[in-house]
């Protein structure tokens, strides 16, 4: 289904910025019509990747490709993939339409052609009525739209976002984010996302990648990202993690034992999400998330049990999150479905699938 | 003496205009005027002697020239501040060069601020007498007796002079200020028409 030429093709792209080496060889191929989210804390070089691509940047080694072509050392001007900026960059000297036509009259398009492109883009974005407005007359939702259409005018190879969404309050941000998916999916363009709200990634993308000081730590779906980090960091990054440290005391076919604290569990070796796999003795990490817990003693044979004092609970309608403090004072997060009939101080039962966990090696 | 100091930097201001605001300047002319603030003209005045230039017009297009070129840099960037970094990357990216760009987007942008630069140059060598009048040619005294003799001096019509001036430059940078602001909705309306017509 895919096109066998990808949309964009990096290889062993590196930058530093004196001794910070703020993209550490990165590598990644984005297939077209993909909608893919760099998502990253702040200052891991989402946007100096980004900004690489479009020629804003200039890579200390490496090779772009897009569309099958190397344009690793094309002029800046003369790349075929467009960017939104964060702070939308109109040109406030500009109409709205002009705003929208500046690329292709850059391309050297005819004026009734520019015109016709602007109204259909106007069209896309659902503001028909704006063509003469200047930016100043619009509002943020609005500018936000206009900054894209004023990007996919020229017809990009690919188009990029660098946060497009950070200036806007919640509930817009919420409203944009499923235009900008039903706008993805209306015209097929491959759009690589770049955001640091990891729920924003989860919920608008095909595919994932997680950025961490430079490097790309994991490519993948929304659903394996949160189900199955490869690294520590990842874990702790996407959604809410109990993190537990073990160490692996036997391996018996495809099943791991391994001993947290007093306690001994027996779980998939297959549970083991990162790409080195631990040999008997070596530490790991346990990451249970806090919905993979049921409330009491299980008689499930093979399950995970826990016990401890509930110290906290908030009551969310459909759900209720728990505070759970362990013998050995560790606290555990718990999310759980209500009612829940135990008070505040009370003892409580945990228990968790022993294939409802994820494994990585080292802590 | 007085005259000649007075006369010569106002022609200097009027030799930097044109057209309408020279016809507006000439008119202002008339009035003598004064405005008691030394200390910059005093300093200014020390470091021309110390750096061995001779007073007279020289030393005023200088001084007005030292005078000026702050505030025009000021002006234009507090607009170059508000452009944000990402407006000229966006050109780039949307295919426009290096020319372009500088044309297209960065100096209509600036125009209303180079335009308001200008014109409150303008004000301020006109309004600076008090500079001039230092760099213009008295004798290179102690420059504090100076300062004091030369209010002292003044005192009876300094008031009245002061006032006058007062009123005359705020008209002026009111109807500087309006002009800048047609200007620039002039300038967008004409890139705009432009836009759709060549
Ligand atoms: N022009 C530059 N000169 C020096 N250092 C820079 C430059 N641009 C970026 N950096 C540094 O490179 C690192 C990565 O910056 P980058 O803007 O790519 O991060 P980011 O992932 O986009 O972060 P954010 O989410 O905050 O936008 C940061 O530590 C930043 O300080
Ligand atoms: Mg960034």
């Amino acid at each position: 289904m895919t096109d066998p030429v990808p949309a964009i093709e990096l290889k062993n792209i590196c930058k530093a910025y004196g001794a910070l080496r703020v993209i550490d060889d990165v590598s990644l191929t984005i297939e077209r019509g993909v909608f893919i989210t760099l998502l990253g804390p702040s200052g891991c070089g989402k946007s100096t990747l980004l900004r690489s691509i479009v020629g804003l940047a200039e890579p200390d080694s490496g090779t772009i490709l897009v569309d099958g072509k190397d344009i690793t050392n094309a002029a800046a001007h003369n790349r075929p993939v467009k960017m939104v900026f964060q702070d939308y960059a109109l040109f406030p000297h500009m109409t709205v339409a002009q705003n929208i036509g500046f690329g292709c009259e850059m391309q050297g398009m005819e004026k009734s052609a520019i015109a016709r492109r602007s109204t259909e883009l106007l069209e896309l974005i659902r503001l028909p009525d704006i063509a003469n407005r200047y930016p100043d007359a619009l509002s943020g939702g609005q500018r936000q739209r206009v900054a894209l259409a004023r990007a996919l005018a020229p017809d990009p190879a690919a188009l990029l976002l660098d946060e497009p969404l950070g200036a806007l309050d919640l509930k817009l941000r919420q409203d944009m984010q499923r235009e900008l998916k039903a706008i993805q999916r209306r015209t097929g363009k491959t759009f690589v996302f770049v955001t640091h709200d990891q729920q924003e990634a989860m919920s608008m993308s095909d595919l994932v990648a997680v950025m961490n000081k430079g490097k790309i730590e994991q490519l993948d779906s929304p659903e394996n990202i949160y189900a199955n980090p490869a690294t520590l960091f990842i874990a702790d990054f996407v959604g809410a993690t109990n993190l537990f440290e073990a160490t692996v005391e036997a391996k018996d076919g495809d099943h791991l034992t391994l001993s947290v604290g007093d306690a001994h569990w027996r779980v998939p070796a297959a549970r083991v999400t990162s790409h080195r796999k631990p040999d008997v003795g070596e530490a790991v990490s346990v990451v249970i998330r806090p919905e993979a817990f049921d409330i009491g003693a299980s008689r499930r044979k093979g399950d995970i049990q826990l016990s401890g004092r509930l110290t906290d609970q908030t009551y969310l309608g459909d759900r209720v999150h728990l505070n759970v403090e362990t013998a050995d004072e560790k606290s555990l997060l718990v999310d759980a479905r209500p009612p829940i009939s135990i008070g505040e101080g009370a003892e409580i039962r945990l228990h968790c699938r022993a294939d409802n966990l994820a494994i990585i090696a080292g802590r | 003496m007085i005259s000649v100091a007075v006369g010569l930097p106002i022609a200097f201001a009027v030799a930097r205009t044109s057209g309408v605001m020279r016809g507006l300047l000439i008119a202002l002319i008339l009035l003598p005027a004064f405005l008691p603030v030394v200390v910059s003209a005093i300093s200014l005045r020390i470091f021309i002697g110390r750096i061995g230039l001779e007073t007279g017009t020289a030393a005023i297009a200088f001084g007005h020239a030292v005078g000026s070129v702050p505030f025009v840099v000021i002006m234009v960037l507090t607009r170059l501040n508000t452009m944000g970094r990402n407006m000229a990357d966006a050109a780039r990216n949307l295919g426009a060069d290096d020319v372009i760009i500088l044309v297209r987007i960065v100096l209509p942008y600036l125009s209303p601020a180079l335009l308001g630069a200008f014109m409150f140059c303008l004000l301020l060598s006109f309004e600076d007498f008090v500079r001039s009048f230092f760099l213009g040619g008295f004798e290179q005294t102690f420059p504090v007796l100076l300062f004091a003799r030369l209010r002292f001096g003044f005192d009876p019509g300094l008031a009245a002079i002061s006032t006058l001036v007062l009123i005359a430059t705020t008209g002026f940078g009111l109807y500087a200020e309006r002009f800048v602001r047609k200007r620039s909705l002039r300038s967008e309306t004409s890139l705009t028409s432009g836009a759709k017509n060549d």
